[in-house]
């Protein structure tokens, strides 16, 4: 399990993240959303031990990921949103890296790569952006880490590879394993991640399941234009509408639209889902 | 040892790795400053014949200064080249977040700089010289066919057997040179991995400010000394006194600069975020 309490970092005098506290557990897909420079790829560098936290401290299975332990790295693969390109064919990146984690599978990066539609005899120099994307995507899903943390995983993917990676993330990740996936592009995780993580202005605004989204909140999709919405968006055919959830009905979460319900009422939501109700639950 | 601090299998594992990532981006540099005493000895000898009209390529005291020169440089492009992306998020969070633990990543840096390409550079170089002089008879001896030995010896015997310079032999001990070897090789390694750009210049700054100091301290000190020396009439011993510590002042100056050098390399490599 990863605990996160208290942690602080800023860049120079610029504050990013402050004093923020959160547990995540394992078996879950953690969607991390937020605007620009919230400090999601920030705190993603920070689970995986890139950065050292300013103030607090980060728990990954009781070890500080900013020591670096080999027991510590083995247990985890982060994945940036921007790449390398090494001077090697993705086999022999694979091969060659892939035995310092003790669960990769050559097999897996194979048959991921096949899936994606990449030759794994390519050179990883000679390959566009999205089959370089692909294979390390193929790599991380290969390692079989207990920990897997992706930066905009799907930012370059052509449409059927979105949906591949979709599929591969669902059959590749171990039912222990604690996945974190920051994204712009929700939509291509729709039905993927489940809980929400929403950063905003330093702080966590919402960390909840699909499930207690839906438990407060109402997703409309009727045309009729209702007075009491918390965020209202025209759509093809009709509209969305998010509301808060009076009477307990069951609704279909629509992610984007809750993030911009949040964003536009956030202390509401923060008091309904964030961490002043959680300090509340406890 | 615990596991977390050093695995030989590991280390073993590591090291394959870094080497054969360094070697795919270094190989072609490699051919070509192995290549290279060959390139200019071809090129020297063709305008000798063009413009001269016979042919006269380069000694073996030109051909050794040029591998002497080229042993130093290749680890410091290899430095700055394949470990100065380290300093790169793209490049260097990888590196970074690979399950091995950091006196494995800094030995193995170490053993590629410092043992493994110059090893190799001098094997391939020196057959490549060695094939040169079987070929071109005009050639002299090979670097490797003791003519480097004899160039040395040479020297060390005709300045030995001036009067009162017997001491200076010493210092055409080969072995004293190694500490200096490492320690011209080092500050770019360094230099490599702690500037994000313009690391080649930066690192030259950095040694020439430095020199700058130690000189504005050791220069007064000396001054300070050989005073001392002239005031109490044992001026006339300085020369001797010089010689005789000679070897061993170097190496333990070396010695010390060669550990600080180290530390700052361990020290950016256990602290280095992106």
């Amino acid at each position: 399990m990863i605990n996160i309490d208290r942690l602080s970092f800023s860049y120079g005098k610029l504050p990013v993240l402050s004093n923020i506290s959160m547990d995540l557990q394992e078996g879950r897909i953690y969607g991390l959303l937020g605007g620009n420079g919230v400090g999601k790829t920030t705190l993603l560098t920070l689970l995986a031990g890139l950065k050292k936290p300013l103030g607090g401290e980060i728990l990954v299975d009781g070890l500080h990921p900013y020591d670096r332990l080999p027991s510590c790295l083995e247990q985890q693969y982060f994945l940036p949103d921007s790449l390398d390109a090494l001077p090697m064919k993705a086999k022999s990146f694979a091969g060659n890296f892939g035995k310092f984690w003790n669960n990769f599978s050559m097999d897996v990066f194979l048959e991921a790569m096949r899936d994606f539609d990449v030759d794994a005899e390519l050179r990883m120099d000679r390959m566009s952006f999205g089959q370089l994307k692909k294979c390390y995507v193929s790599f991380a899903f290969a390692c079989g880490c207990k920990y897997l943390f992706m930066d905009e995983p799907t930012n370059g993917l052509d449409i059927p590879s979105k949906a591949q990676f979709r599929k591969a993330l669902m059959k590749y990740t171990s039912e222990e394993s604690t996945v974190v996936i920051s994204t712009h592009q929700v939509r291509d995780l729709e039905n993927v991640i489940d809980p929400i993580i929403i950063l905003d202005g330093r702080d966590v605004l919402v960390n909840a399941s699909l499930a207690e989204i839906s438990s407060k909140f109402f997703f409309d999709y009727s045309n009729i234009v209702l007075p009491h919405s918390l965020y209202s968006e025209m759509i093809p055919g009709g509209c969305i509408q998010v509301m808060l959830n009076a009477d307990g009905a069951e609704s279909k979460v629509n992610i984007e639209a809750f993030f911009n319900a949040v964003i536009s009422n956030k202390e509401l939501v923060k008091s309904l889902l964030g961490q002043d109700a959680n300090d509340i639950k406890e | 040892m615990d596991y977390n601090t050093f695995n030989l299998r590991r280390f073993g594992r590591f090291f394959v790795t870094d080497f054969k990532t360094a070697w795919a981006d270094l190989w072609i540099k490699f051919v070509i400053f192995a290549a290279s005493g060959i390139i200019i000895y071809v090129l020297t000898g063709s305008f000798s014949l063009l413009l001269g009209g016979h042919w006269h390529s380069m000694t073996m005291f030109g051909r050794t200064l040029l591998f002497v020169f080229l042993l130093v440089l290749l680890p410091v492009v290899m430095s700055i080249g394949t470990y100065g992306r380290l300093t790169d998020r793209k490049s260097g969070s990888p590196y970074v977040l690979i399950p091995a633990s950091v006196p494995e990543k800094f030995l193995s840096m170490l053993a590629n700089v410092l043992v493994v390409v110059p090893v190799a550079f001098s094997v391939v170089y020196l057959g490549l010289d060695w094939l040169l002089c079987k070929v071109d008879g005009g050639c002299g001896r090979p670097i490797a066919g003791g003519g480097i030995y004899e160039l040395v010896r040479g020297l060390t015997e005709e300045i030995s057997s001036n009067p009162g310079a017997e001491s200076l032999k010493a210092l055409f001990n080969p072995l004293l040179y190694v500490d200096d070897y490492f320690g011209f090789i080092l500050p770019f390694l360094l230099g490599a991995i702690f500037f994000r750009n313009g690391k080649f210049i930066k690192t030259v700054g950095v040694l020439m400010v430095v020199g700058m100091a130690i000189s504005a301290i050791v220069i007064p000190l000396t001054l300070r000394f050989t005073d001392t020396l002239v005031s109490s009439g044992s001026f006339a011993d300085l020369p001797e006194f010089l010689t005789n510590h000679f070897v061993l002042m170097d190496t333990i100056s070396d010695t010390v600069v060669n550990f600080l050098l180290l530390g700052g390399i361990y020290l950016r490599l256990n602290t280095i975020k992106h």
